[in-house]
This record gives structure tokens, C-alpha cells and sequence, in this order.
């Protein structure tokens, strides 16, 4: 797996799952941050081994500096004790309030720290989403890139020759039924939504916090130019 | 200590410190009372049959607890069945250690998506929706979770007894002389406050809800188990009123939808 660069620094280590509907993205992204290298989640424990030889290949073998987390749910959490192994001083930075509960009592949460704060000297930010699995999720805004990191949001399945994909222009995004598809499945809650009241809410989110692009953990990147229509297309999965 | 509900199904509750009120983003409600810690906790359930079942398994902080109810609950005889509501560290977090003390145990897993290998649990027995499971003299109900969060889901019944495991919804915190006490046996009368303060944890998305859509859905869930025990995973149990409770959720999930200021803008 090579990474892919979607910005000056930021790494997207895109592995993948197969599934019935095709493959899914379990990804975690490295950003080459001042004060060393940082990692957004950590993918899931099958992939292991390439991910760590990714990671060491951007980082040539220095320690991971911080690794922050939008949540412990296991595709993103499934290194974490592992990547803490290999790297015993790595500082991690979670937005969940109650970290002990998931067996990481060690962990610095900032949900009661809203706001930006700064790990290996990179300006981060933990977001409420709208679209998540679980609850303590938080999305992380990169203010350096504008990348935001949406973790189970704005995901989308893909075909196998897809998988590196980076889309630059509406023609460019995943086809309507893999990102309505991947939202059935992972978001089940969406069928008590009102479906205005929620694209309303995801349009004030991204006006609030304008974005270069977003970095999902299952889906394509998405550029600025397709979010609204992204939207669009979630918002028929209600 | 593990608590009998019905005649072989137990309750093993694992409490945590919920503290409330100043220096604290959770607000004093009138239900605290003036007291600035309260309970949340983490349940897992003991069914027996002829064979055993373990549903979910207490959160990571610590496993000693279900660990020891077991031993106790159990003695000599195996686990046969660990059943997991979802694949969340809270409810699933201590699947390992369990595992290990009763290696022979079948790890039971709802069958909903693909993505099982992702959560350790490709070999696991996956069981669909309306599949059963018997244990020797009681035969237990994987049923549709009408509330989640996470995907891979599943609620429990006991037919048997007419006990519903409601995993994430129905919960609420309690006080710290309240653990391990049914609904009915609370001199403090659970109200829409305590469901609110717990439900707006799990109901992340009730910001955005359709109140006609979840009322539909309580009205089937009432429809259907309006007389039963209702089991939560994050509660106390209600032996009594099932309906009336669930009934005071509608108003509880109207409170959280939060509407646009001037109107959608959608």
C-alpha cells in the first residue's frame, strides 16, 4: 500500500476491505506535523503490517509523535495498542469524554477542552458530527491542510481499481449507490431522521468550518467542489 | 453481586462514577437532588437453560467483577454462549478476558454487514434477525434493535420469562444507593429528567430525529412488549409500566431535536 498525499504532508494510508458490495476503505491518515509525525486513528488490526511499513516509509523510521483518535470503535482503534507498543512516547489525544471506560485510562481527552488545540505542534480540532456510529465520535479539522477528518462519514464502497482514487471534480466522486449504500449500512439511525433538519445541520457545520477537503476512514477523499453534493446524495439514504 | 430478574436470567451491573454539576459540563437536575455523583453503568446478563448465555460483557476498565459473578453465578459449570449486543468497547470490551477464563464458550454475534473480521469476530456464530437460540429449557430471541448506534446490533429476548434486552435504549443513571435496584423499587420515581440525561448520549442523532418516525417505532415496540421486563444495558430494570416508560421516551427524543435558526437551510 502506498500512501497518497493528499495535501503538502498529509498522507492518506488508504487500506481496504473486501465486502460484498465491494471494497471498503479502512484507512488512518499520517500528517508530517513540526514536532513529528502524527496519525489519525489506526486502522484495523488486519492491517497491521502494511500499515506500519507505510508509516515507516513516509517517517523513515522516526517515532510517531501523537496519534488522535475520533474514536475507539475497532476499524479505527485496531493498532492503538499496538502502534503505543511500538512507540512507548507517543502522546494520545482523544475528543471521547470518558477514555477509561475503553480501556485507555491514559489517554488526554479534550471533550471538555473545546476548541483548537496543538499536538506535535499541528493545529488540530475535534468536531461534533453529524454523521457518526457511535457516540463520542468526533470528527478533527486539520486548519493547517482544511482537511477534516469525518471518521464513518461521507464514506462510500468502491470498485477494486478505486481504490486510490482521488477525486478532484464532480465527475470524479464514487457513484451515487456506494456512498447511499455504505450510509444504509453504517448509519442505521438514519431512518428516524428529518432529512432537512439534517442536511441543514451538515451545511452549517461546513459553513462554520470551511474545508479543502474531507477524509473519510471508509470512503474516497472528497474535495471542497463535491461536499454539498455528497450531502445530496447521504441525505437520500434517509 | 449479581441480582435475579426472573428464575435464570441474572443481572450483573457494573457501576461508575457519573459526576455532576460544577466543574462538570452535566447539569445539577432536579432528580440529583443536590448530589454531585451519580451512577452510569455497564450491565451483562446471565441466561440459563440447561446451557448458558452471557449477554454483553461489562466495559474494559475493568473485568475482575464479571469475571468473579461468573465464577460465582457459574461454578463449575462452562459458559457456553457469549452473546454480544454490538461490537462497542462498553458492551464488548471484556470479550477476551472472558474467552480466556471459559475457553470453551461460543462467541454469538449479530450478522448484519460484512465487516465481522474487522471486530475479531469472523469465527464467531452470527445469528439473523428472529434466529434463536435454545439453551436446554429456554430458547432466547435475537430481535430487531429498534434503537441503535452502531451498526452490527442486536437486542435479546427471553420468551421465557418475557424479558427484553434493550441494550442502548432505555437506560438512565442512577443513584449511588440505587445500584442494583429495579425501577419499582425506587423511592425516586424515574422521570423524563433521567431519561433525557442518558438518552441524549446514545440518541446522538435525535438532533436531527423525525418525532413521527420514532414515535411509530415505540408505538410497535409497545405494541409488542408493553407488559414486559425490559433489560437495558445501561439502566436499572423495569419490571413494571414497560409501556408507560417507553411512552415517556417520545417527549425525551422530541426535547433533543434541535431545529435550524431561521428555518432550514436545506
Amino acid at each position: 500500500m502506498t500512501p497518497v498525499e493528499l495535501a503538502p504532508g498529509v498522507h492518506w494510508l488508504a487500506e481496504c476491505f473486501e465486502e460484498d458490495r465491494g471494497h471498503l476503505h479502512v484507512a488512518c491518515y499520517l500528517i508530517e506535523a513540526p514536532e513529528g509525525p502524527l496519525l489519525i486513528d489506526t486502522g484495523a488490526h488486519v492491517h497491521r503490517a502494511p500499515l506500519l511499513e507505510a508509516i515507516e516509509g513516509v517517517t523513515g523510521g522516526d517515532p510517531l509523535e501523537a496519534i488522535v483518535m475520533t474514536h475507539f470503535d475497532l476499524p479505527h482503534s485496531g493498532n492503538l495498542r499496538a502502534f503505543q507498543r511500538r512507540w512507548p512516547d507517543v502522546r494520545l489525544v482523544v475528543g471521547s469524554p470518558r477514555p477509561a471506560v475503553h480501556g485507555y485510562p491514559d489517554a488526554e481527552s479534550r471533550f471538555r477542552k473545546p476548541g483548537p488545540f496543538e499536538a506535535a505542534g499541528r493545529e488540530l480540532e475535534f468536531l461534533r458530527p453529524p454523521l457518526a456510529d457511535v457516540v463520542s465520535t468526533s470528527w478533527i479539522l486539520d486548519h493547517e491542510s482544511g482537511t477534516m477528518f469525518t471518521a464513518d462519514g461521507f464514506g462510500n464502497f468502491h470498485a477494486p481499481d478505486a481504490c486510490t482514487v482521488v477525486p478532484e471534480t464532480p465527475a470524479e466522486r464514487p457513484d451515487d449507490d456506494a456512498i447511499v449504500d455504505y450510509h444504509d449500512e453504517t448509519l442505521r439511525w438514519l431512518e428516524y431522521v428529518d432529512r432537512e433538519l439534517l442536511v441543514g445541520h451538515l451545511r452549517r457545520l461546513f459553513a462554520e468550518h470551511p474545508v479543502d477537503r474531507l477524509a473519510p476512514t471508509h470512503g474516497n477523499p472528497v474535495p471542497a467542489g463535491n461536499v454539498d453534493t455528497h450531502i445530496e446524495v447521504i441525505a437520500t439514504a434517509v | 453481586m449479581a441480582r435475579e430478574i426472573v428464575d435464570g436470567i441474572h443481572w450483573i451491573q457494573q457501576c461508575v462514577d457519573h459526576p455532576v454539576g460544577p466543574g462538570t459540563d452535566r447539569p445539577l437536575r432536579d432528580w440529583h437532588h443536590g448530589t454531585t455523583t451519580v451512577h452510569r453503568c455497564m450491565n451483562a446478563f446471565l441466561v440459563r437453560g440447561e446451557r448458558s448465555l452471557l449477554f454483553d460483557t461489562h466495559a474494559p476498565l475493568d473485568d475482575t467483577q464479571i469475571l468473579r459473578e461468573l465464577d460465582t453465578l457459574l461454578g463449575d459449570d462452562g459458559l457456553d454462549y457469549l452473546a454480544l449486543s454490538h461490537p462497542e468497547t462498553p458492551h464488548a470490551g471484556n470479550t477476551f478476558a472472558i474467552l480466556d477464563a471459559y475457553p470453551d464458550a461460543t462467541v454469538v454475534a449479530p450478522d448484519f454487514g460484512a465487516k465481522h473480521e474487522l471486530y475479531h469476530l469472523r469465527d464467531s456464530r452470527l445469528v439473523a434477525e428472529g434466529e434463536t437460540l435454545d439453551l436446554g429449557g429456554r430458547v432466547v430471541e435475537f430481535v430487531h434493535p429498534t434503537f441503535i448506534d452502531h451498526g452490527i446490533h442486536t437486542w435479546l429476548y427471553a420468551p421465557d420469562g418475557d424479558v427484553l434486552f434493550t441494550v442502548d435504549y432505555m437506560g438512565c443513571h442512577h443513584h449511588t444507593d440505587e445500584c442494583e435496584r429495579f425501577v419499582d423499587e425506587l423511592a425516586d420515581p424515574v422521570g423524563m429528567e433521567r431519561l433525557k440525561d442518558f438518552h441524549q448520549s446514545p440518541m446522538f442523532w435525535a438532533k436531527y430525529a423525525d418525532p413521527a418516525k420514532t414515535h411509530a417505532a415505540i408505538d410497535e415496540l409497545t405494541a409488542a412488549h408493553g407488559d414486559s421486563t425490559l433489560a437495558p444495558a445501561h439502566g436499572m430494570i423495569f419490571r413494571e409500566d414497560a409501556a408507560h416508560y417507553m411512552e415517556l421516551t417520545k417527549p425525551v427524543i422530541e426535547a433533543f431535536v434541535e431545529p435550524l435558526e431561521g428555518g432550514s437551510e436545506a
